[in-house]
């Protein structure tokens, strides 16, 4: 067991670069998330880590050994793969004892292996069936199933949920944090679903056109977002991002959008002064719109949207420009045609025009 | 009404043709059936007027003319068979790792072999497989009908291989399994049924083979052989009664390939 290392490492397909400088360390016994937009290249990340793929660059550590141009089975990781690849002439307690019997373990290690992870995954009764005999769900607990039982280093999931419907997918999602708790053993899981992310991961990597963007966890990810990709991926409604001009006026710090003026609070303008008589992005997240009969953003309600506990309000601000609201119910006056808010000066995101956190 | 009339249409055509294929094959059955009465006449009929097994029973029963040729087809196409199958499942799997241009030009160069007529090879091979005694022999007659063979079982397990979910194989490769031992005990199993067509499809190319066998024959024929040798001495009836039963195990052999492709065996693999 240690900790894995990847180091500058590039990835090309003939002229496409799907992966390009990344460098990141896993630390040991830790789960990670893989985020990303599909195509971004997180599942040629993880099959690099598992040996399936060779970077064109760069090199792979686990611990101090160089494991670069090891092929998979020699790696001894574990990994689950969108649609499970199970063996489809082979029984469910054969699947799980494929990797086994390749080890050439004894018959009755192999029996007792299976029956304790079968029970873990509730699948005993199950074990006689072949694949096309499963429901979707049961498969993703075979294919689980069959990485654990070979006891590996490391834990790899390329989207092992994205094919289920949506409530299972909740019920297995309690399901991976409850195996890591119990194994203790690194997992890295690739997901491109930032709620499935922000609900797995210590450690949430997000990659977006084969660069990584953050590496952070998940409640930074969200509070501290590095750069503009990454506030708007991350959160559902998305953050709003507008972009302004930063201009002074007597003493004054004023965002600037045709009509619109913002006005800002003294504590927030220190670290954007410099970029006085430029443009910039302004970003906000839908909760931190306050609304009252002073704020001095005005705007059109569209439409309210309700999603069980919360709403949602779509504001017209300038003509063209929409922005989401989160709605209290003492803001029930939202209702009307016009409202006034002002937005949470301590919860605004600053960006400059290289999409770059200010 | 107007889908109808379109459907009778293609109904009535497609019945026309079976019947055009299907009539020498008749012809054939026919006159193996008939006494020469009916056949050695201005004007032949054509339902079998005189009723006959006799031709049959004087070729089934003719003991060792019969059976040694008959041995000898089995077993040159059975050998064939196996000896195909076991140079084209590596090559096959191998190109069919290869990426698609690649993998097309390579199996354009497996298939050029076939582009030189058998008739004008036949003589060389002939004369260097006399040289090292594989003359008038099933091994040298295999030899040769692999020539045949070998492209074509290359061509449909490349199409098998190429077809074969990868995600499997890698799932193989990370449960521990080396590229080979995957290969053995993931890929060849899941392609059972594309490489039964392959090893079918090599014993037909062999058992009514014709030109290579009629180069490297001396005294064992095969059936083919056994059949030319009457037509050309006019016994037309005997040479009937071997084509009929050259052409039964192909009827048999081609209707069992239908059984064993099957598109959806792969499926509880991927997906739900």
């Amino acid at each position: 067991m240690a900790d894995l290392r990847l180091v500058n490492i590039n990835k090309n397909f003939d002229k496409v670069q799907a992966l390009s400088g990344v460098n990141l360390t896993i630390k040991q016994g830790s789960f990670c998330v893989i985020l990303g937009p599909s195509g971004c290249g997180k599942s040629t990340l993880l099959n690099l880590i598992a040996g399936l793929e060779e970077a064109s660059q760069g090199k792979v550590y686990l611990g101090e050994k160089e494991i670069t141009g090891l092929p998979p089975h020699k790696r001894n990781m574990a990994m689950v793969f969108q649609n499970y690849a199970l063996y489809p002439h082979l029984s469910v307690f054969e699947n799980i004892a494929f990797g086994l019997r390749i080890k050439k373990e004894k018959e009755k290690q192999i029996k007792e292996k299976i029956e304790q992870v079968s029970k873990a995954l509730n699948l005993e009764d199950k074990l006689g069936r072949l694949p096309r005999e499963l429901s979707g769900g049961e498969k993703q607990r075979v294919a689980t199933g069959r990485a654990i039982v070979r006891d590996p280093e490391l834990f790899l999931f390329d989207e092992p949920l994205s094919n289920l419907d949506a409530r299972l997918r909740v019920e297995l999602r309690s399901q991976f944090i409850k195996l890591h708790q119990r194994i203790k053993k690194t997992i890295i899981y690739v997901t491109h679903d930032q709620l499935e992310a922000m609900a797995l991961g210590e450690i949430i990597v997000v990659i977006k056109n084969g660069r990584i963007q953050q590496i952070s966890p998940a409640q930074e990810l969200y509070a501290v977002p590095q750069n503009l990709f990454v506030a708007s991926f991350i959160g559902s409604p998305p953050m709003n991002i507008i972009k302004f001009t930063l201009k002074k006026k007597d003493t004054k710090i004023q965002l600037i959008k045709e009509n619109l003026v913002i006005e800002l609070t003294n504590d927030v303008t220190q670290k954007i002064l410099s970029y006085l008589g430029q443009d910039i992005y302004l970003g906000f997240r839908p909760s931190a719109v306050r609304f009252g009969p002073a704020g001095q953003i005005k705007g059109k309600v569209i439409f309210i949207e309700n999603i069980g506990e919360d709403s949602y309000a779509h504001i017209e601000i300038i003509e063209g420009t929409e922005i989401i609201a989160k709605v209290n119910d003492k803001d029930a006056r939202v209702g009307k045609n016009s409202v006034n808010f002002n937005i949470d000066n301590q919860a605004m995101h600053f960006f400059d025009l290289q999409e770059k956190r200010i | 009404m107007k889908k109808r009339i379109r459907a009778a249409i293609f109904l009535i055509t497609i019945l026309i043709l079976i019947l055009v294929f299907l009539f020498p094959l008749y012809l054939v059955l026919k006159i193996s059936l008939s006494k020469p009465q009916d056949i050695f006449v201005e004007k032949p009929t054509y339902l079998i007027k005189n009723f006959t097994f006799e031709h049959f029973k004087s070729v089934l029963l003719s003991g060792e003319t019969f059976l040694n040729p008959l041995k000898k087809s089995l077993l040159t196409g059975i050998l064939a068979s196996i000896l195909g199958l076991l140079v084209s499942i590596p090559a096959a799997y191998s190109i069919s790792k290869f990426n698609y241009k690649l993998k097309y030009a390579l199996i354009l160069v497996i298939f050029m072999t076939r582009m030189i007529p058998e008739i004008s090879i036949a003589l060389p091979i002939t004369i260097s497989f006399i040289k090292i005694g594989l003359f008038d022999n099933i091994l040298g007659l295999t030899l040769a009908h692999l020539i045949r063979i070998l492209p074509v079982s290359c061509f449909i397990l490349v199409g098998v291989f190429s077809g074969f979910p990868d995600e499997l194989e890698r799932q193989a490769r990370i449960d521990g399994a080396s590229a080979s031992k995957a290969f053995i005990k993931v890929v060849l199993p899941l392609s059972l049924g594309g490489i039964t067509v392959a090893g079918i499809f090599s014993f037909l190319l062999s058992w009514d083979e014709f030109i290579y066998a009629s180069y490297l024959t001396l005294a064992r024929p095969t059936m083919p052989i056994k059949m030319y040798y009457y037509i050309s001495r006019g016994d037309i009836f005997s040479s009937a009664t071997y084509a009929v039963i050259i052409t039964i195990p192909v009827l048999i052999l081609t209707f069992a390939l239908q059984k064993y492709i099957k598109p959806d065996f792969l499926s509880g693999a991927i997906k739900g």
